[in-house]
């Protein structure tokens, strides 16, 4: 699926986007993102594949589903069209369809290679402290080797030892009751760490950390091999 | 810090407060004269749904010297957060705070949602009653259906539009930005608006009591004011505003589609009724019109699904054309055409294979003939027995049935023929050979409570009790006895409650204060309806809600909505009501002019 014979050379219908969820979607979820596309995909009147059988569906692949409160700059997906049209045109129809501050294109490129696998994720985070943060309880709390944090998943709630998904960490800025940070953590479609369970992790063992308010940013994938 | 961004992760679905989504219209506030709020009392996803507010929107946001937010009722986890916050209630299209709004203007769709209203108004620092706002407070308005009994919220509304808002909404603010300019006080701005026909503003009429507490006169107290308000209709349906882009939500909300509206009014006459008298006369939009709006929306806001939406959808004289016309547009879009529930034959079924199946709606409202002649609702056991099998042989295996209980006259015997009109359905769908006819037959029977409404023919007559609607639901759950029949009943002290404020007087604005103040709000949500603490109210207030509720009126009893002219007559509404009480049908308009007096307003169907 996808591809078609050109004379010798293969050309794929299949699109690879990357692009940005803003600040205006940050709190909808991968199903709400995913519709938005479809939506701003048929203003522009873009062919987009539809599956065959009693519920057609368009042919989207998301690398990683987008988390509620999450903002981005750096998503990717795959979506089929029927024929192949330039990427710039696919990205100026797009962006041109969709609210200031939803979604926006990036880049795109047509491939016939399969999704890449995530491994890890970079993350600027914004944090509203209560009460005088002193800077050292949290770069304390980074330096150990060991906070179990409750991880919930849909069947089960295991505890973790979030240091373990903590790659890189630094401290960006911070004040008496601000900080910004940021973080390289697990990420994929097999293990998933979300940034605002470092975040807890980190305030159960640092004293004057009491977050009342994060914002969180994706900034990049790291893939595997 | 109010960056709500920053809190909205504590909240239940927190994109039902940033705005953001495509085809909202983002304005530089500076660049025009006029911030109008336009407030739904409900939720987001409710809101968003209602067609009104969308209409009314795009034609305030034609303007150049007008932008038009939208506001909606914070629900109680944001409200919280909002009150611990000291944030103000906000509008979504700049997060601005509609405290000092030129207009804050609600739609009134439901009863239950008033103490929503005072909640939001109390929410954006603006006084609750409209005598102690001052000079800088927002003019705050409101139109809807349940404005036609504008009364309950009397006090609290600085002027009402009646009727349909198209046109006079814009001349308001034609109004109000010379008015401004001029430099004029808010008495002056109502006292030039009064003189727009449909605009009613309460505190410009004294309204006087007999010793019974029934109501002696309503009187003009300002030389402006009329002693009438009639309602304004739109009479030419292609030539007025209807939107051609359509704010698309990035989250879920109730009607989540292209909405075409075909026609207004309903020539059925269904003495229960109230949108059935109110939107008179019948006035369509032609299928062509329809066609190219539904073009025009399908490309602007690339939803992929479109529906129909009218009272009576079946009785559109050109549904043929319009359906088939659809049908060419979107099945190459991959877009599903969603019909609502037509009255069955040969044209409705054939279209109803084309699109996509969902269930098979009928509204007989009452069990028995005898009760449908009563409330003059036209469709008999033969309709709807032909019907079902129809539909069964069709391929259907759910049907649901909709009811009210606690009509006029009603008896135990109506009731139980409710059930019995079920099990007939049932047998519908046993008489098709099992090999022909679909799996997973469900019946589903829904049981509202019958609330009489203003300037309807049932206007007078009292409402049902609590106690006996109650039984009623008893003893139906008890004469239910197959399993592939469900039974639903509606709260019936919800319904109790709204039997207040649909035919209440000003009286209850100091209800609905101290309701707000007590914390009362979204009643019409199950989850936060409380009864015993709205009874408690109406104590402290020393109000006797059954006054208004299981109260029969006569018929020279001057009701609260006496001065408000919707074009049918009074004598109209008493024929209808008597001939209820001798169980005679009334023709449907198209058969038979029942002279109500629409005809004066010179539109539609009457021309």
């Amino acid at each position: 699926m996808g591809q078609i014979r050109l004379g010798v050379a293969f050309v794929s219908n299949k699109l690879r986007i990357v692009f940005e969820k803003g600040e205006g979607i940050r709190f909808i979820g991968h199903l709400d993102i995913l519709r938005t596309f479809i939506r701003g995909l048929k203003r522009a009147n873009m062919p987009v594949r539809y599956s065959e059988g009693f519920n057609p569906h368009a042919v989207m692949t998301f690398a990683l589903p987008m988390g509620v409160g999450v903002t981005s700059e750096c998503e990717i997906m795959d979506v089929t069209f029927t024929n192949n049209i330039p990427a710039n045109e696919v990205i100026d129809g797009i962006n041109s369809n969709m609210q200031e501050g939803s979604i926006r294109v990036i880049r795109a490129e047509y491939t016939d290679e399969p999704m890449p696998e995530i491994e890890k994720a970079e993350y600027v985070i914004d944090i509203l402290n209560d009460g005088k943060l002193n800077i050292d309880d949290v770069k304390n709390a980074l330096a150990k080797t060991e906070i179990m944090v409750e991880k919930k998943s849909k069947k089960q709630v295991k505890q973790i030892n979030i240091i373990e998904h903590i790659f890189e960490s630094e401290i960006l800025s911070y004040n008496e009751n601000s900080l910004k940070i940021r973080i390289v953590i697990s990420a994929g479609n097999s293990f998933n760490v979300k940034p605002s369970v470092v975040i807890s992790g980190l305030e159960g063992v640092a004293e004057t950390f009491n977050p009342i308010g994060i914002k969180a940013h994706r900034t990049k994938f790291l893939f595997k091999g | 810090m109010n960056d709500i961004s920053y809190f909205l992760d504590k909240v239940e679905k927190p994109a039902r407060y940033t705005g953001g989504e495509w085809g909202s219209v983002i304005k530089n506030p500076a660049d025009v004269d006029v911030r109008f709020a336009f407030c739904f009392p409900d939720t987001y996803e409710v809101g968003m749904s209602h067609l009104g507010m969308k209409i009314l929107y795009g034609a305030l946001n034609e303007r150049n010297d007008t932008y038009c937010e939208r506001v909606f009722a914070p629900w109680v986890d944001m409200e919280q957060q909002m009150r611990d916050r000291n944030m103000p209630l906000y509008a979504l299209e700049t997060g601005d705070a509609i405290t000092n709004f030129d207009f804050v203007a609600f739609t009134l769709q439901y009863e239950m949602s008033y103490t929503n209203i005072l909640n939001m108004l109390d929410l954006a620092n603006i006084p609750l009653l409209s005598k102690d706002r001052g000079e800088n407070s927002p003019i705050v308005c409101a139109g809807g259906p349940c404005a036609y009994n504008p009364e309950p919220l009397a006090d609290i509304v600085d002027f009402f539009m009646m009727g349909e808002g198209e046109d006079i909404i814009n001349e308001v603010v034609d109004v109000y930005t010379k008015w401004k300019k001029s430099g004029g006080t808010r008495l002056e701005y109502l006292e030039q608006i009064v003189k727009i026909e449909g605009i009613y503003v309460p505190q410009f009429y004294d309204v006087a009591y007999n010793e019974d507490m029934t109501i002696s006169a309503i009187t003009p107290n300002n030389a402006n004011a009329p002693a009438k308000i009639t309602k304004r209709i739109i009479k030419d349906m292609d030539s007025t505003y209807y939107p051609t882009k359509f704010i698309v939500p990035n989250i879920d909300i109730v009607h989540d589609r292209i909405m075409l509206e075909v026609f207004r009014g309903c020539t059925r006459g269904c003495r229960f009724c109230q949108a059935g008298i109110i939107y008179r006369p019948v006035r369509e939009r032609s299928a062509d019109k329809l066609l190219s709006l539904a073009k025009e929306l399908i490309e602007n806001t690339g939803y992929e699904e479109i529906s129909l939406t009218s009272l009576s959808t079946s009785d559109y004289t050109e549904l043929e054309k319009l359906c088939n016309g659809l049908l060419e547009i979107t099945k190459p879009k991959n877009i599903t055409l969603s019909l609502p529930s037509l009255r069955i034959d040969n044209f409705s079924l054939e279209l109803m294979s084309k699109v996509r199946k969902k269930g098979l709606t009928f509204a007989p409202e009452a069990g028995t003939q005898r009760l449908r002649d009563v409330i003059n609702k036209n469709i008999t056991e033969e309709d709807i027995k032909a019907s079902t099998l129809q539909a069964f042989n069709g391929g259907y295996s759910g049907v649901k049935l909709y009811f009210m209980m606690g009509l006029p006259t009603e008896t135990d015997e109506d009731i139980l023929g409710i059930s019995a009109l079920a099990t007939l359905v049932v047998d519908q769908y046993f008489a098709v050979p099992k090999e022909k006819r679909a799996k997973g037959l469900g019946v589903t029977v829904s049981t509202s409570c019958f609330v009489p409404k203003p300037h309807t023919p049932f206007q007078w007559v009292p409402m049902d009790t609590t106690q006996n609607l109650k039984r009623k639901q008893k003893l139906l759950q008890m004469a239910i006895k197959q399993r592939a029949i469900k039974f639903n009943w509606h709260d019936a002290e919800i319904s109790y409650l709204e039997g207040v404020f649909a035919r209440g007087d000003r009286r209850l604005a100091n209800v609905l204060v101290q309701a707000q103040k007590s914390g009362c709000r979204f009643d019409g949500w199950s989850e936060h309806f409380n009864f015993e603490r709205w009874m408690k109210i109406f104590e402290e207030c020393n109000v006797n809600p059954d006054f208004y509720v299981t109260r029969g009126r006569e018929y020279d009893e001057i009701l609260p909505w006496e001065h408000i002219n919707v074009g049918v007559t009074k004598e109209f509404l008493m024929r209808e009501n008597e001939q209820a009480i001798k169980e005679v049908t009334t023709p449907q308009c198209r058969d038979k002019c029942s002279a109500c007096g629409a005809d004066t307003f010179g539109g539609g169907i009457c021309v």
